[in-house]
């Protein structure tokens, strides 16, 4: 229960960050926000993954996609701030 | 920060906060007060400050999305239109603080962080809906 | 082996995104991005419990419950930013 409450959550919260990454950067294009944006939006997908592993595909094991998914997302949002954030 | 003698007023300086994120956009907002019906297009705005077009539009838009000009299409053309008399008073003080003392503002401007870190952080702010 | 590798991946781009967020706090004063590093920070931490684990794809209870506490910050953070100011 509790872990299905989390990722859950943290599906929507990392959701929310996307969208509202991802549409500020629709409006100011600073490419910061839409590194930042694509991350939180694997972010949320890695967690999604992680309710789909444990409740929805049990039998089918995705732990290896999970991280795959949540590493990718995190070297884009490295990537962004290592060479996105000191623009004006 | 110390504040030398003939200061910036508290209310200039909040208006640089809130709405000045680099030099460009400082520079063309006081060159489009001091001709406030005129009609002024990108390819002016760049010249005028020389800078690229990409970031004279860029600029344009920053300050469009501020409230602090206005535009029109075909041709596309902007001109200089403060939301509100308090905002036009601040550019007012602005410009005259910006003649007394130039180094001090534009030092106050280049403090601040990049762009991209404010966009960030205004990304999350819906209240202002910028 | 390759498990490992991405757990790697993905504490050392946490740790790194909570410097650079903490570094927009020093320069800014704004919440949101102490928030944020607080967030990430606490995150790499929490995955690093991962390697102690019999069963990493399942996970822990205490895990979670950090888990919870981080997207917690992010949420206060982005509230935070949108109260209303005098």
């Amino acid at each position: 229960m509790l872990q299905l409450t989390v990722n859950l959550l943290g599906t929507l919260v990392a959701g929310l960050c996307a969208v509202l990454l991802l549409r500020a950067y629709g409006s100011v294009r600073k490419r910061l926000l839409l590194w930042a944006g694509l991350c939180f939006a694997g972010l949320a997908a890695s967690n999604a993954l992680v309710v789909a592993d444990l409740f929805v595909v049990p039998e089918i094991d995705l732990y290896r996609s999970r991280l795959a998914v949540a590493a990718a997302a995190m070297l884009l949002l490295v990537y962004g701030l290592v060479f996105e954030s000191d623009r004006s | 920060m110390m504040d030398r003698g003939n200061e910036v007023p508290a209310h200039v300086l909040r208006f640089l906060e809130e709405n000045i994120d680099t030099v460009p956009q400082l520079e063309t907002l006081l060159m489009m007060s001091e001709a406030p019906d005129r009609s002024w297009s990108v390819a002016d705005v760049a010249s005028r400050n020389y800078v690229t077009e990409q970031r004279a539009t860029d600029t344009l838009n920053a300050l469009q999305r501020r409230g602090l000009v206005t535009s029109e299409e075909s041709p596309l053309h902007f001109r200089f239109s403060p939301a509100t008399d308090e905002t036009r008073t601040a550019i007012a003080d602005l410009a005259r603080c910006y003649q007394r003392n130039l180094s001090r503002i534009t030092e106050l401007v280049h403090a601040k962080p990049s762009a991209a870190i404010t966009e960030f952080a205004r990304a999350f702010d819906l209240k202002k809906d910028r | 082996m390759i498990e490992g590798f991405l757990l790697g991946v993905i504490v050392t781009c946490s740790f790194v995104a909570a410097g650079f967020f903490a570094r927009f706090w020093f320069a800014t004063r704004d919440l949101l991005f102490l928030g944020f590093a607080a967030a990430f920070a606490l995150e790499g931490l929490n995955r690093i419990a991962f390697l102690f684990l019999d069963k990493p794809n399942i996970g822990d209870e205490a895990i979670y419950v950090v888990r919870l506490l981080s997207y917690l910050l992010i949420l206060a953070a982005i509230a935070n930013k949108n109260r209303t100011r005098s």
